[in-house]
C-alpha cells in the first residue's frame, strides 16, 4: 500500500497549498473513487464535531473560537460543531502553549476520545511563540504529540481561518487522509 | 504630603516620621520602613488598619528581590489608592534577618524562614485582598507571610498551614520552595529541577470534610465549552450552592520569569499584549505607561488621544461580547445572535484600523505605530467608512450601530423572562464588595461608583481632557438622572449587565467626543523620537507605576529596570486577581443559616460566572 500522506509537519498553509480550494473537490472525487487499492478509511463525513481544549492560552484563540459560533461565521451550517465532551469529538481543538499545572488534565481530555485527533489553533500551540523557554511550560506527552493532525497558525488565527482549516480537515477526514494514532484498519 | 492621604493620617505624620522615610514622585508617595523588624510588624499593621479604615483600597503587592541591590534583602512594596487623591500611597517593607534566637526552634520551619530573612507580617487579616497577593509571594519567591499578634506567636504559628493548600500558581508538578522569580536564576537551571522532580503520589484525599450529607461537585479544570481553565468545587445540599472553591493557576506560564529574562524595557509591550487576550491593548498600554513614566517620555498629544480611542474601542467589543454571551447563557437566542454580529463589526472595525482584530502591534513606548500599509489619516469620516465597510453597509456610522446595540440592550433589561433570572441572582453586596478590595466594573455594578482609574488617577486621554472625565464619571450620572433612569448598582447579575450596556453608551460618548476633535493626517508624529535614549538616560533600580482603566478594571504595572536596559522586575496586576475572591462570595448565601432564601443555585452560576467574566490567564500569568 501506498505511504499515507501524513499531515503530522504540515502547517495549514501547507494544507491549503496541497488542495487549493478550487481543486478540493475534485481531489476529494478522485479519492473517493473506486480504485483498485482499498480506500483508507473515513473518519469524517459531511460533519466534524469539535472539542475546545484550553492549555494555557492567553484566551485570544478562546473568544475567535467563540466568534465560530456567532451568526456572521455560523460554523454549525458547515456541520462544524463545538461539542462539550471530547466523548462525542473528533478533533480536539487545543489552545496555549501547554503549561504544567495543566498536563494531567489535557492528558485525561485527549484520552477520552475514540481516537485522539488534536488540530493546534494559534502559534503559541505550535511553538510556543512568545512563551518559548518558560519554566511553566512542559513538553506534551507523546500519546498527544502523535495526535496532532493540524496546525492552525496565528496570533490568534482569525475566525475565517480556523473555520477553512476545519473545512478542509473535514475534507481530508472524508477521505481517511490524517487519521491521527488511530489503529490502523489493516 | 498629599492633602488626602494627610487627612487620611491625622495629625500622627509626625509619629509616622520617626519611623519612615516619605519619598515624592510623579504619580506617588513613599513610604519607606524604617531599621528594626519587629518593631515594623507593629507599625506596618498599624498603617495597615489606618488605610482600611479610611477606605484606601489595595491595588497591589510587589515583592522584588533585592538581594543584590543597595539593600541587601528581599523588599515588598504595598501599593494603596484612595478614591479621592491621584497620588498612590506606596509602603515599602524590607524584609530583614531574624537573628533574635530566643523565640525559635531551629528544627521548625519557621525559623528557617525568620533567620533567611524570608518572613514578613501578615495583613490579610484587615485586608482580604492580600490573601491572594501573599499567597502569589509564597509560590514565587517562597517567603511567607506570618500572622502576627505579638513576637511570641511567631515561633509557635505556623505560616505554612494556611499558605500551601493545593499550591496557588505553582500545582503538583512543581518541586515546593520553588522560588522562581528569585533573581539570577536562570530558566535552565529551573526548568530542570522542575523537571528533575517528580510529586509523590498522594492517595486520593477524603473530600467528605464539608457538612453531613453535602455533596462535593467538582468541575473543571477543562470546562464544556470555550472557557479558559479553571477549578470549580461546589458544596451542595440541596438545591443551593453552600460553598464554593475556586482553584486557579492551571494557566501559569511564567510570564513575570519571561519579563525578567527575555525582554528589554523597550520590548516588553509584546508579552504585555498576550497576558489576556481580551485586554491585550489596555494592557499593553499599561506597560508603556510604566516605561513612560520611568523614562519620562512625553508621548505626543495625538498618539495619546489615539491610544484613548483605541482603549474605548478594546471596551466595546468586550461589554458587547459579554453582553451578548449573557443574553446566550440565559437562552435569549435573538438577541445574543443580534449583538455578536455587532461585535464581529466591532472586531471588524479595529482590524481596518490597526491591521489585528485584538488591537494588538499598534503600541510602543512613546506613541503608537502604524503598519504601513495602513491608512494613517483618522478622523471621524475614515471611522464612519470603516464601520460602513466592516457591517457591509448595514450600518452607515458608528453611531448607528451604538443606537442599535442600545435598543437591543433596553429590549433585553424588559424582558420578563431575563428580569426573573437576573434579578437578585449572584449578588455582591456593596459591604463584601468594599472589604474583598473588588474593583473595576464589578465595583461598580455593587455600587462603589468611585473605583474608576480614569476618575481617581486620570491617565493618557483623561488627563488631558477633563471634560471625558465627566462624561465616565458614574456620580455624576446618577446625580444628574431622574430615579427611571437610575442604574440599580445592588450588585446582582442584572447591576451588572445594566453596567455593561452603560459603559458601551458612555464609550460611544467618548469616542464621538474624541473624533470630534482628533484628525489625524500622515504627516503626524505619533512616536515619541527619543524613546530608547530616554529609556537608557532613565535610573536604575527605580521604580515607576503604569496604570490603565481596562473595560475589566485597572490594569497596574510595577516596573524596574536595571543596569542594562533589561527589565528587573515587571510586576502585573489584572483586575481579575482582586475580583476573582469576589466572585465566590457572589455565589455563596449572604446568610448560612438562611441558604435557601439568600443563596443561589446552580444553574445559575454560569449565569453569575459569566457577568464577572474574569480572566483566568491575567489572575495565573
Amino acid at each position: 500500500m501506498a505511504k499515507q500522506t501524513t499531515l503530522r509537519d504540515l502547517t495549514f498553509r501547507h494544507i491549503l497549498k496541497m488542495f487549493p480550494r478550487n481543486q478540493l473537490h475534485t481531489i476529494t472525487q478522485e479519492e473517493q473513487a473506486p480504485t483498485q487499492q482499498k480506500p483508507s478509511r473515513a473518519w469524517s463525513g459531511r460533519s466534524l464535531w469539535v472539542r475546545h481544549l484550553d492549555c494555557g492560552s492567553c484566551n485570544g484563540c478562546e473568544l475567535e473560537l467563540n466568534a465560530l459560533e456567532n451568526p456572521v461565521y455560523d460554523a454549525q451550517h458547515l456541520g462544524i460543531e463545538i461539542k462539550s465532551s471530547p466523548r462525542h469529538a473528533d478533533v480536539i481543538a487545543m489552545t496555549g502553549p501547554f503549561t504544567r499545572n495543566l498536563v494531567e488534565a489535557a492528558q485525561l481530555t485527549v484520552g477520552a476520545m475514540p481516537v485522539p485527533r488534536v488540530v493546534l489553533i494559534g502559534d503559541c500551540a505550535i511553538n510556543r511563540c512568545i512563551y518559548q523557554g518558560s519554566y511553566a511550560l512542559a513538553e506534551r506527552p507523546p500519546e498527544i504529540e502523535q495526535a496532532i493532525i493540524a496546525e492552525v497558525p496565528g496570533c490568534p488565527p482569525t475566525p475565517q481561518q480556523i473555520l477553512d482549516a476545519l473545512c478542509q480537515l473535514k475534507l481530508l477526514g472524508s477521505t481517511g487522509h490524517s487519521q491521527g494514532n488511530a489503529p490502523s484498519s489493516e | 504630603m498629599n492633602p488626602c492621604w494627610e487627612d487620611v493620617f491625622h495629625n500622627d505624620i509626625g509619629r509616622w516620621e520617626e519611623r519612615y522615610r516619605w519619598e515624592f514622585n510623579q504619580d506617588h508617595l513613599v513610604l519607606k520602613s524604617g531599621e528594626s523588624l519587629l518593631a515594623d510588624y507593629r507599625y506596618l499593621h498599624e498603617i495597615c488598619q489606618l488605610l482600611q479604615q479610611q477606605a484606601a483600597y489595595l491595588v497591589t503587592i510587589v515583592a522584588n528581590d533585592e538581594r543584590r541591590l543597595e539593600d541587601e534583602c528581599f523588599k515588598l512594596y504595598y501599593i494603596f489608592s484612595h478614591e479621592a487623591e491621584d497620588h498612590f500611597l506606596i509602603l515599602e517593607y524590607a524584609l530583614q534577618k531574624h537573628n533574635s534566637a530566643k523565640n525559635l526552634h531551629p528544627e521548625h520551619l519557621l525559623s528557617r524562614y525568620l533567620l533567611d530573612g524570608r518572613a514578613y507580617p501578615s495583613i490579610r487579616d484587615m485586608i482580604a485582598a492580600a490573601r491572594s497577593f501573599e499567597r502569589e509571594i509564597f509560590d514565587l519567591f517562597d517567603l511567607a507571610s506570618v500572622a502576627v499578634d505579638g513576637s511570641e506567636a511567631l515561633a509557635s504559628a505556623d505560616p505554612l498551614s494556611e499558605l500551601t493548600p493545593g499550591g496557588f500558581l505553582l500545582h503538583d508538578p512543581y518541586p515546593p520552595r520553588l522560588a522562581p522569580l528569585e533573581t539570577g536564576r536562570k530558566l535552565e537551571d529551573i526548568r530542570k529541577e522542575i523537571e528533575r522532580y517528580t510529586a509523590p503520589t498522594i492517595a486520593a484525599s477524603d473530600t467528605s470534610n464539608g457538612k453531613p450529607h453535602e455533596v462535593l461537585l467538582s468541575v473543571g479544570p477543562i470546562h464544556a465549552g470555550i472557557i479558559e481553565a479553571g477549578r470549580f468545587s461546589f458544596h451542595i445540599a440541596g438545591e443551593t450552592v453552600d460553598d464554593l472553591d475556586i482553584q486557579l493557576g492551571f494557566k501559569h506560564k511564567g510570564i513575570e520569569k519571561l519579563f525578567q529574562t527575555k525582554f528589554s524595557v523597550l520590548d516588553g509591550w509584546q508579552l504585555a499584549e498576550r497576558i489576556s487576550g481580551d485586554s491585550s491593548f489596555s494592557h499593553s498600554l499599561a506597560y508603556c505607561h510604566a516605561v513612560e513614566a520611568l523614562a519620562r517620555v512625553d508621548v505626543p498629544t495625538k498618539a495619546t488621544w489615539l491610544r484613548g480611542l483605541i482603549l474605548e474601542l478594546e471596551r466595546l467589543y468586550n461589554h458587547v461580547a459579554d453582553s451578548a454571551a449573557l443574553a446566550h447563557d440565559v437562552a435569549f437566542n435573538l438577541i445574543s445572535s443580534e449583538m455578536a454580529v455587532i461585535r464581529e463589526y466591532l472586531v471588524r472595525l479595529n482590524a481596518e484600523l490597526t491591521g489585528h482584530r485584538l488591537l494588538r502591534g499598534v503600541i510602543r513606548p512613546g506613541g503608537i505605530i502604524f503598519p504601513p500599509d495602513q491608512v494613517k489619516a483618522i478622523d471621524s469620516m475614515t471611522i464612519d467608512r470603516m464601520i460602513h465597510q466592516a457591517s457591509r453597509k448595514r450600518f452607515g456610522t458608528l453611531k448607528d450601530l451604538g443606537e442599535t446595540f442600545h435598543e437591543l440592550g433596553e429590549l433585553l433589561l424588559r424582558t420578563p423572562a431575563f428580569r426573573d433570572r437576573a434579578l437578585n441572582t449572584g449578588t455582591l453586596t456593596r459591604s463584601q464588595a468594599l472589604a474583598s478590595g473588588t474593583t473595576g466594573l464589578i465595583a461598580r455594578a455593587s455600587g462603589m461608583e468611585q473605583r474608576d482609574f480614569r476618575i481617581s488617577h486620570p491617565f493618557g486621554i483623561y488627563k488631558l481632557e477633563p471634560k471625558l472625565q465627566e462624561m465616565v464619571d458614574l456620580r455624576a450620572h446618577v446625580q444628574h438622572n431622574q430615579a427611571s433612569k437610575k442604574l440599580r448598582m445592588s450588585g446582582d447579575v442584572f447591576s451588572r449587565l445594566e453596567m455593561r450596556l452603560h459603559e458601551v453608551d458612555t464609550s460611544f460618548q467618548v469616542i464621538q467626543h474624541i473624533l470630534q476633535t482628533l484628525a489625524i493626517t500622515p504627516a503626524d508624529t505619533l512616536l515619541a523620537p527619543d524613546t530608547k535614549e530616554a529609556i537608557r538616560r532613565a535610573e536604575n533600580f527605580e521604580f515607576a507605576l503604569g496604570y490603565v482603566e481596562s473595560w475589566r478594571g485597572d490594569i497596574v504595572y510595577w516596573l524596574m529596570k536595571d543596569r542594562f536596559n533589561k527589565i528587573f522586575r515587571c510586576k502585573v496586576r489584572d483586575p481579575s486577581f482582586l475580583n476573582w475572591p469576589a466572585l465566590r462570595l457572589a455565589v455563596i448565601p449572604d446568610d448560612p443559616t438562611q441558604p435557601d432564601a439568600t443563596g443561589n443555585i446552580l444553574p445559575d452560576f454560569p449565569v453569575i460566572n459569566k457577568s464577572f467574566n474574569l480572566s483566568y490567564s491575567g489572575h495565573d500569568l
